[in-house]
């Protein structure tokens, strides 16, 4: 495996932004650092891993006993932990970003339908060897993660209205379930991983958090990992405006694409959505937010507030929103919402911290 | 109906254009000489393209399908081509006296574009730096701008990832630097070959598709992906670099941002001497040649300078920018050099005085991109 985590690492050093002339309060930047690792990542891949594991577990229920019970199960614990991943989706640094993690746990967007193509491929071999540990880990990343375990128990023709598991006790059922169990088993493997790398390993990556300055490897500058951090807050933002809402929303209802929206299967797009909102501002609260004046900090609280309070009548667990007439005019009062937040972002946040938005080299090319 | 945000944007940027006939392209005093490109990012999160003179004034700034990258300028036309950033797959061809757009080139199956290209010296060929993702193969596309840019066919880059091509100015030959980075689009801009990566940069023949040299690095910086490229009167070229990664035990203690020099002909790269490099902080973005000077000035974003180098590789000092400050191009004269800052300014060096003046102008609230490109009067 380490082999593996060599060959995908992927590192955030080059894309932080350094200083100029003027040396920044670099304990400012650390303090920002480090309470968001303490207080917002670590104890979200803790929630992940313990939301990961309990669906391995009850995956492998359902496969030694199929009836409702064991299949309720299942249903909620990938609920479960396709919430605990949304809270932490938007998070770019430390050992997720080790291995295609990220892309391992969910492809998503999916533009050339490769969860599909290659799931296909898996279950019309019925290649047992295929489904352990280190062939699976190893084997394709789109079958590996939650995107892959939404199309085995949730109903492609279900889609808008029902969420009814379809690993049921036909010709195919047996394999299925090694499929399923494989992946769910994946999926708690790569969120132990996660959780040990960023605190309990001998090389924790916490310590880089910590010691951001020339010569760690990782972050070059505290305030360049700040700059990150927020960088990451800010993409998720557009990412929930651009990908989320406005891919498969489209101009009209009639020409909504609901299989670009994220978890349309499980109906879960705007639940998604929410949680995504609510982890953004959490983990500013605890970061960035003492940093600034109590003017713009409630400036960006009302807005966060506003897009919940859009959100909340939706519908949990609807996807079918983005093709109501009355749901799309809330859903598009949301984008604008949001569309604040990330000028908020861009903008009076990283000013009133001295901090660049970094918009090409955070990314760099 | 909805009206995209998008579409939304292309009234608010319509409505602040500056009529183009109002300069008209006319010479109003010297520094109107220098008319620039530079793709933006707004704050709306909406991509456009401008284009402005020396002066201040905006002729036109238009909304892109995405977000763009770099230039190729068609010399002697009123023609370029603007690239869509890696993975995009646009690049249109623009009028640059109207900001229309002349013609829309797509990348082909299995390709994306990496958001370079450059006319070849009888400006009738464009040679674009593209992907074969799903060989992992770095391509040159080879279109034909007399046959309203028919896809030729391709050439090998000589290795993966290749970003900027440049033509020499004294026989046809590509340059060509490649990142060594392997991506596909179904995993964004993720690097997937780290511990394999193989940067270098490559001499082609574009009539044959011959790689007449190719310079790797030294084993110890493999891991510095070389991006950017410019090229002397002579023929020299500048090569600069970034810091991919570090592997996961951290180990890049031997990494600093790169600047490497050839001639073409030698047999490996001269790499600038590591106390001027770590000036630079691990990444740089953008390399021009500055003719009367005769400097090579390469941006270094993270540590907010520029650095200068003479043809062979001699550091000739620094210049502290805003950070953030990415995209450089020689202005006509080949005596100033404006540099471009994501935070929305534009900056002049004059040299060999080095005194640097801030530029406004009316543009919609935005960030200049990575590039920044002078056009000469046709």
């Amino acid at each position: 495996m380490k082999i593996i985590r060599q060959l995908f690492v992927t590192i955030l050093c080059c894309l932080s932004p350094g200083v100029g002339a003027a040396q920044p309060d670099s304990g400012k930047y650390q303090a920002i650092n480090i309470t968001f690792v303490d207080q917002f990542a670590v104890p979200a891949y803790e929630a992940f891993d313990d939301a990961a594991t309990h669906l391995a577990r009850s995956a492998e229920a359902f496969c030694e006993n199929m009836n409702d019970n064991t299949r309720e199960g299942l249903v909620d614990s990938y609920y479960e932990a396709m919430d605990a991943w949304q809270w932490v989706q938007m998070i770019s640094i430390g050992p997720i970003s080790f291995e295609l993690r990220r892309f391992r746990i969910q492809l998503w967007p999916d533009r050339r339908g490769n969860v599909s193509r290659h799931l296909d491929l898996l279950l019309s071999e019925k290649n047992t060897g295929a489904l352990s540990g280190a062939e699976f880990q190893t084997g394709s990343v789109a079958v590996q993660g939650l995107s892959a375990l939404e199309i085995l128990i949730f109903d492609e023709s279900g889609g808008l209205a029902t969420t009814t598991p379809v690993a049921t006790e036909n010709d195919d059922s047996g394999f299925r379930c090694q499929v399923i169990n494989a992946i769910a088993q994946n999926v708690a493997s790569i969120a132990k991983a996660v959780r040990t790398e960023w605190t309990e390993s001998d090389d924790a990556f916490r310590g880089y958090i910590e010691t951001a300055s020339l010569g760690n490897a990782f972050f070059d500058s505290a305030d360049g990992l700040s700059a990150r951090i927020l960088h990451d807050l800010r993409v998720q933002l557009q990412t929930i405006v651009e990908y989320k809402i406005e891919r498969p929303l489209s101009d009209t209802a009639e020409s909504t694409r609901l299989r670009r929206a994220e978890s349309w299967r499980s109906q879960r797009t705007i639940h998604n959505i929410r949680i995504n909102l609510k982890a953004i501002h959490s983990a500013y609260d605890v970061s960035f937010r003492p940093f600034l004046s109590e003017e713009l900090a409630l400036r960006v609280d009302e807005k966060f507030n506003q897009a919940d309070e859009l959100l909340a009548p939706i519908g949990e667990f609807s996807t079918a929103a983005l093709i109501d007439p009355v749901e799309r005019e809330r859903i598009n009062a949301v984008i604008e919402v949001v569309d604040e937040l990330v000028q908020l972002f861009i903008q009076q946040i990283p000013a009133a911290l001295d901090l660049n938005p970094g918009l090409t080299s955070l990314d760099g090319d | 109906m909805v009206i995209s945000r998008r579409d939304a944007m292309l009234s608010v940027v319509a409505g602040l254009i500056v009529p183009w006939q109002t300069f008209a392209f006319e010479k109003q005093g010297q520094q109107d000489n220098d008319i620039f490109l530079s793709c933006r990012i707004l704050t709306n999160g909406s991509y456009t393209l401008a284009c402005m003179n020396a002066g201040g004034h905006v002729f036109w700034e238009n909304a892109l399908p995405g977000r763009g990258h770099g230039f190729a300028i068609r010399q002697g036309t009123d023609q370029f081509v603007v690239f869509a950033r890696r993975p995009g797959q646009y690049a249109m061809v623009v009028d640059v006296r109207t900001g229309k757009t002349i013609k829309r080139l797509s990348s082909i199956t299995g390709r994306h574009f990496y958001g370079h290209g450059v006319f070849d010296r009888q400006v009738k060929r464009l040679y674009t730096s593209e992907n074969d993702f799903e060989r992992g193969r770095g391509v040159i596309g080879i279109y034909d701008a007399d046959s309203d840019y028919r896809r030729l066919g391709e050439l090998d880059s000589g290795g993966i990832g290749p970003h900027e091509v440049v033509m020499l100015h004294h026989r046809d030959e590509l340059v060509v630097a490649n990142g060594g980075v392997r991506t596909h689009p179904d995993f964004g801009r993720t690097p997937l070959n780290i511990d394999s990566m193989r940067p270098n940069v490559a001499w082609l023949d574009p009539s044959s598709g011959v790689v007449n040299n190719r310079l790797e690095l030294p084993e110890s910086r493999r891991r510095l992906s070389l991006r950017h490229l410019a090229v002397s009167d002579v023929d020299r070229v500048c090569v600069a670099g970034q810091i991919v990664s570090a592997n996961s035990a951290g180990e890049d203690d031997m990494l600093e941002p790169l600047v490497a020099f050839s001639d073409g002909d030698s047999q490996e790269l001269g790499i600038a001497p590591d106390a001027a490099q770590k000036l630079m902080r691990r990444y740089l973005a953008s390399v021009a040649w500055l003719s009367d000077p005769g400097l090579f000035v390469v941006t270094a974003p993270h540590a907010g300078v520029v650095t200068l180098w003479s043809q062979t590789g001699q550091f000739q000092g620094s210049i502290e920018v805003a950070r953030d400050s990415a995209g450089v191009c020689s202005d006509v004269s080949g005596k100033t050099a404006w540099i471009s800052a994501d935070t929305g300014k534009l900056l002049s060096i004059d040299f060999p005085s080095r005194v640097k003046s801030s530029h406004q102008f009316a543009l919609v609230d935005g960030y200049f991109d990575n590039h920044i490109t002078c056009v000469p009067r046709a």
